[in-house]
């Protein structure tokens, strides 16, 4: 059972220090000019970020396409285990499965599973086995064995992640590149049967697939995920290794790699498939630890922001996602503030209805679009572009079914990530630590 | 490659904004003509029938003839005027154009308030003129939300009254001091019913009694 790691106490001070400045600058701006002029504001700046991908992807070429190898060094496929009795051996299978001309060797890692995949193991044949007497989680599972081997490029595999058989294939000619340290794929879900299921469906081929091959064009790719990333075993002795009781190690990992100037690309035209969170409370859980993660992170590799070194990530995409998720929050910190205001209001005049008597009416007559809802429109309908493009640039199938769920995934999941990461900054300013059991997502 | 790609997106984004904001604009500007010309039509028939009084204050007779056929429809046109008015006010960009049709709009309703008092005084006409003095601001949200939500329920379900909404001191609308002096009312949430005032919520039921609902 490893503990979640906590900002120091002067990052939380810096954390809080940033939320508050931010809420006050809502809070001034909300005084100072009309929420209708906010709203243009605030979608002036999403649409700018859209526009900037939008232009990324007329202007990437061939980037991220599939690369392969010239040479087949030997490779070591890594599998941190934790109670993974239904998915490990689908998993084993599927990486005996991989295509590759060279030595390929592949590690399960079991880090103290007490769900009976450890006797599944036992029955596998063709893979190494270490085996953790207490649980430690995942990144010491990950680094326990990346000291073990001795392969030219280790591969992380979570293990309830699927990959396709060429992926090794169509990732390792990346690695001619010398500044290349990792290389990732995409990443979709294994199933889409559910209305949960078909949002992060879409959500992973924009985000794993087209947002994170944009990024990789301008050098700026930060996470590696879990599911699957190739990582060049010399990189460690530079870099170090993953850093234990990180909520986000991938992202802590990555933003590393940043930092030494070194590159992540994303290959979409690689696959692996990975179990998703079938509930919502599963979905908040697992979106919860991607949030806190990423706060945790960009507070630690704060020296990032604004670095000459890597200006498209320094200039442009840290200090942008820092400060859209900072300004949502401080704006949801704002509409609750007024919203707590008009309800103290509301009760009162319910209070003094119900004291004096009669009944509620409403006129619709009073209900009109807002002149913002032009703006709206307009970027909406970029948004709905830029999710058409991930689907044709990672060759999935799209239809008009596919409507209702985009509609979903534009205008009301939005405010459940936002909530999310809401309440993601202030257990990070206060600090509750948390456990970090899971190997696997 | 990435520097262009800034500036480039910089420049569409600006460029897109521009173009909405002045589509916008349009759409508002004609709206507020709209608003315009209608506040117009209606400012003209308050006049005739203030042009009527006037001339016509002895027997009354050819007054009430024109009161009778005209005043509820130009009640109701300028009651959903109102409405239309100030909803979309709180929803664009163009606040100037709409706060100056409000003013148009306020005058042709004092003047409506004014006939609605000569029809009840010279002609058979039983509607009662209600003053209502609402805050522009957010000082009387409570009381006069609640009054204005009573005054709403009312008129949707009995037609012996008419509100007519002004707002109480407030710079940009200064001719309605005019109706606060005649009245007496001293702050935001007073109802005039007659001669009398009101400055305090009342219940429902004792409104209903006052109104003849």
């Amino acid at each position: 059972m490893v503990d979640a790691l906590i900002l120091s106490g002067k990052e939380k001070a810096l954390l809080f220090f940033l939320l508050a400045l931010f809420t006050f600058l809502v809070l001034l701006a909300s005084f100072l000019l009309s929420s209708i002029v906010l709203l243009v504001v605030f979608n002036g700046v999403f649409l700018f970020i859209l526009l900037f991908y939008l232009l990324l992807y007329l202007n990437k070429g061939s980037h991220g396409v599939s690369n392969p190898p010239k040479s087949f060094p030997s490779v070591s496929i890594i599998i941190p285990m934790y109670n993974s009795k239904g998915t490990i051996r689908a998993c084993v299978e599927s990486v005996k499965r991989i295509k590759w001309l060279g030595k390929l060797e592949i590690i399960v890692v079991d880090d103290c599973s007490s769900d009976g995949s450890s006797e599944i193991l036992k029955k596998i044949r063709g893979i190494r086995v270490i085996t953790h007497e207490k649980n430690l989680g995942k990144a010491v599972a990950l680094n326990n064995a990346f000291k073990r081997v001795s392969s030219k490029f280790v591969v992380c595999i979570d293990s309830d992640s699927y990959p396709e058989r060429d992926i090794l294939l169509k990732t390792m000619g990346y690695f001619e590149d010398k500044s290349v340290a990792a290389v990732t794929c995409l990443v979709l879900p294994d199933k889409r049967n559910s209305l949960i299921q078909k949002i992060q469906h879409i959500e992973y081929l924009a985000g794993f697939g087209l947002n994170n091959t944009l990024l990789s064009s301008i050098s700026s790719s930060y996470v590696v995920p879990g599911p699957y990333t190739i990582i060049k075993r010399s990189v460690f002795e530079k870099v170090g290794y993953f850093q234990q009781g990180n909520l986000a190690e991938d992202m802590e990992f990555g933003l590393r790699l940043k930092k030494h100037g070194l590159k992540i690309i994303n290959c979409f035209d690689a696959v692996v498939y990975t179990d998703i969170p079938i509930t919502w409370s599963g979905l908040f859980r697992q979106r919860d630890r991607w949030s806190r993660g990423g706060i945790f992170n960009f507070i630690k590799y704060k020296e990032l922001f604004f670095n000459r070194k890597n200006p498209d990530f320094g200039f442009f995409v840290m200090p942008f996602l820092f400060a859209t998720q900072i300004l949502t929050v401080a704006i949801i910190i704002r509409t609750l503030c007024f919203l707590l205001f008009d309800l103290f209001t509301t009760f009162k005049i319910i209070f003094e209805y119900l004291l004096l008597g009669g009944f509620f009416y409403f006129d619709f007559s009073r209900i009109v679009f807002p002149s913002s809802i032009y703006f709206f429109a307009v970027t909406y309908l970029i948004v709905l572009i830029y999710f058409a493009l991930a689907f044709r640039l990672t060759k999935q199938k799209l239809g008009f079914r596919e409507l209702p769920i985009f509609l979903i995934l534009i205008f009301i999941y939005p405010y459940f990530i936002t909530l999310i990461y809401s309440q993601g900054y202030f257990k990070e300013m206060i600090g509750v630590g948390g456990e970090w059991l899971r190997v696997s997502t | 490659m990435a520097k262009s790609v800034y500036v480039t997106a910089f420049i569409a984004t600006i460029a897109i904004m521009l173009i909405v904001f002045f589509s916008v604009s349009i759409s508002e500007a004609n709206r507020v003509s709209e608003f315009n010309e209608e506040i117009k039509q209606i400012s003209l028939e308050n006049d005739l029938q203030s042009a009527f009084a006037d001339f016509d204050s002895n027997n009354a007779e050819v007054f009430c003839l024109v009161m009778s056929q005209s005043i509820n429809n130009l009640s109701n046109r300028s009651s959903s005027l109102e409405k239309k008015l100030l909803a979309y006010m709180d929803n664009s960009f163009n606040t100037k154009e709409f706060y100056l049709a409000k003013r148009s709009f306020l005058i042709s309703n004092m003047l409506l308030y004014r006939n609605f008092q000569r029809a009840r005084e010279f002609c058979d006409f039983n509607v009662i003129p209600v003053l209502f003095f609402y805050a522009e601001d957010s000082s009387c949200d409570v009381e006069c939300g609640l009054i204005g939500a009573q005054l709403d329920s009312l008129a949707s379900e009995c037609s012996s009254f008419r509100a007519f909404n002004f707002p109480f001191n407030w710079e940009s609308y200064e001719f309605t001091k005019i109706l606060e002096v005649k009245y007496g009312v001293e702050k935001a949430g007073t109802l005039v019913i007659g001669s009398e005032i009101i400055s305090h919520p009342i219940s429902i039921e004792e409104l209903k009694t006052k109104l003849g609902c």
